[in-house]
């Protein structure tokens, strides 16, 4: 059974290591979608007839990382919140005393109605003044806050991935090494 | 349509760093399984290590790993409680007992290269110190003391908002409840390896059984609750038909009355496949001795 084993193992390899590599691959190459979280820095703002809400990630935001998230929602007579799709959002960021730079947020679909993200030009440290500006049929709006920027981080994420890797490696090593005692279970088997 | 239901409906997200690890382990373990049940049929023996009813329970652990963490309900889990605990009981309560229950170990094995089979397999051998710490981890009362620990630790209200705000610490959460999870699931289920001694299947129906009290206080706790627990929920739009109090009054209670469910199911699970053993056991031993008269009264008549 061995024998006939190991040869179709052999047969297989080569297309379970394609696997693997495509895999891999695959989930290197594409961007992590934006999802969800976030330091809230507006809730519950009236801006017109619609209510603001928006929350900024990663916290604290650094040099080239800046994400926003804007919620828009339409108050009913009931005095229920309902999403407001298709309004145009804005965010204009703007270091304090500088021009702004605009960002159309893209509208989100599905469970995420009503949400709206914008990725950030933040290029330098220090206080930045972030503008929520929402144009919608029912009216138009705008409400502010500040954040402040910190230097990119300077963890090399790949450098420590590499090295738990290692770790893990000389672990496993380390691991397969005979302890020289006889187990103490009984009954216990592989 | 009701809002809630509407947004289930929508499509689901597409995160290769969720899709990647649960497809390679799919084809992995349907690689192994196909190779195993090849073997067997060629030596002529049953499927029992590689039946249909595991690849079944196997792939169905992984659909509910997608169905948790790339469906609409994880979208949802940041605007709504409700969500996010059965977000929780999808990955606790359905897919960590069903990927074990798919004997995952052995059938992956097979499907890896010869050398890596040979590696991974080192690590078990019975003296190794990989084996002896693993099997000090795993004993049954600390996989459930962990598996408490991390499920009622998560609730902390400053701990879970923290989870909800920053993204990797809400990954960390799911991380640490499935691991913890398969952690609980394994005496129960008895997957391979086998590490431990099987415990007994009352020791199991009490194992599981003991879940519910923590469980109960700490869903009921936040269910009757009269203030928001959970400050982010009362920040965060209310779009689906929920106040925030309602939202936290639901999610508290899916917590307390599913969960002690579905523990209390799993027991009578239990408690149905001990009195099946016992019933093959008993039946195997009537065979016996039926075999040992007929041979001894053939013995007899041929003198």
């Amino acid at each position: 059974m061995s024998r006939l084993y190991c040869t179709s193992l052999q047969q297989n390899r080569g297309r379970l290591a394609l696997i693997v590599a495509a895999l891999l691959v695959f989930a290197s190459s594409l961007p992590l979608s934006a999802h969800g979280g976030g330091k809230q820095q507006l809730a519950r703002e009236v801006v017109g007839p619609y209510r603001l809400y928006a929350w900024t990630s990663p916290d604290p935001w650094r040099v080239g990382q800046a994400h926003t998230t804007v919620a828009v929602t339409e108050l009913l007579a009931s005095q229920e919140e309902t999403p407001a799709t298709g309004v145009q959002v804005s965010v204009i960021y703007a270091q304090n005393g500088g021009q702004g730079e605009r960002v159309t947020a893209i509208e989100q679909l599905g469970a995420q109605a009503g949400f709206y993200e914008a990725d950030g030009p933040v290029t330098t440290t220090g206080d930045w003044q972030v503008t929520v500006e929402v144009v919608g049929p029912l009216g138009s709006g705008s409400a502010g806050f500040i954040q402040s920027v910190l230097p990119s981080s300077a963890v090399n994420w790949w450098l420590v991935g590499g090295g738990v890797l290692l770790v893990l490696l000389a672990a496993g090593y380390l691991g397969t090494r005979r302890t020289g005692v006889r187990p103490v279970q009984r009954g216990a088997r592989l | 349509m009701p809002p809630l239901i509407r947004g289930l409906l929508s499509p689901w997200e597409f995160r290769p760093e969720i899709l990647a690890p649960v497809l390679l382990m799919g084809t992995l373990y349907v690689l192994g399984w196909l190779r195993v049940r090849r073997q067997l049929e060629a030596r002529g023996r049953g499927h029992k290590l590689a039946s249909g009813w595991r690849l079944a329970a196997y792939l169905s652990g992984l659909a509910c790993l997608l169905l948790a963490l790339l469906s609409p309900i994880d979208m949802l889990g940041n605007q709504l409680l409700i969500m996010h605990m059965v977000q929780h009981k999808i990955l606790i309560m359905a897919a960590a007992p069903l990927l074990w229950l798919g004997n995952p170990f052995p059938i992956v094995l097979w499907a890896l290269p010869v050398r890596a089979r040979h590696m991974v397999g080192a690590l078990f051998v019975r003296d190794t110190w990989f084996r002896r710490g693993l099997t000090a981890v795993t004993q049954p009362g600390l996989c459930w003391l962990i598996f408490v620990f991390v499920y009622i630790g998560w609730h902390e209200p400053s701990l879970y908002d923290t989870a909800l705000r920053v993204p990797w610490v809400h990954n960390l959460e799911h991380i640490s409840f499935f691991l913890a999870a398969m952690l609980f699931w394994w005496p129960v289920v008895n997957s391979a390896p086998h590490l431990h001694k099987a415990l007994p299947y009352w020791v199991r129906i009490v194992y599981l059984i003991a879940f519910v009290p923590p469980n109960a206080i700490a869903g009921a706790s936040i269910a009757m609750a009269t203030d928001i627990i959970y400050p982010h929920y009362a920040t965060v739009p209310h779009i689906w038909g929920f106040t925030a109090l309602e939202d936290q009054a639901w999610g508290g209670a899916i917590m307390w009355i599913w969960s002690s469910e579905m523990m209390i199911q799993a027991a009578v699970i239990m408690l149905g496949v001990s009195f099946y053993q016992e019933k093959k056991r008993k039946l195997a031993r009537e065979q016996h001795q039926q075999l040992q008269q007929g041979t001894h009264s053939g013995a007899v008549g041929a003198l």
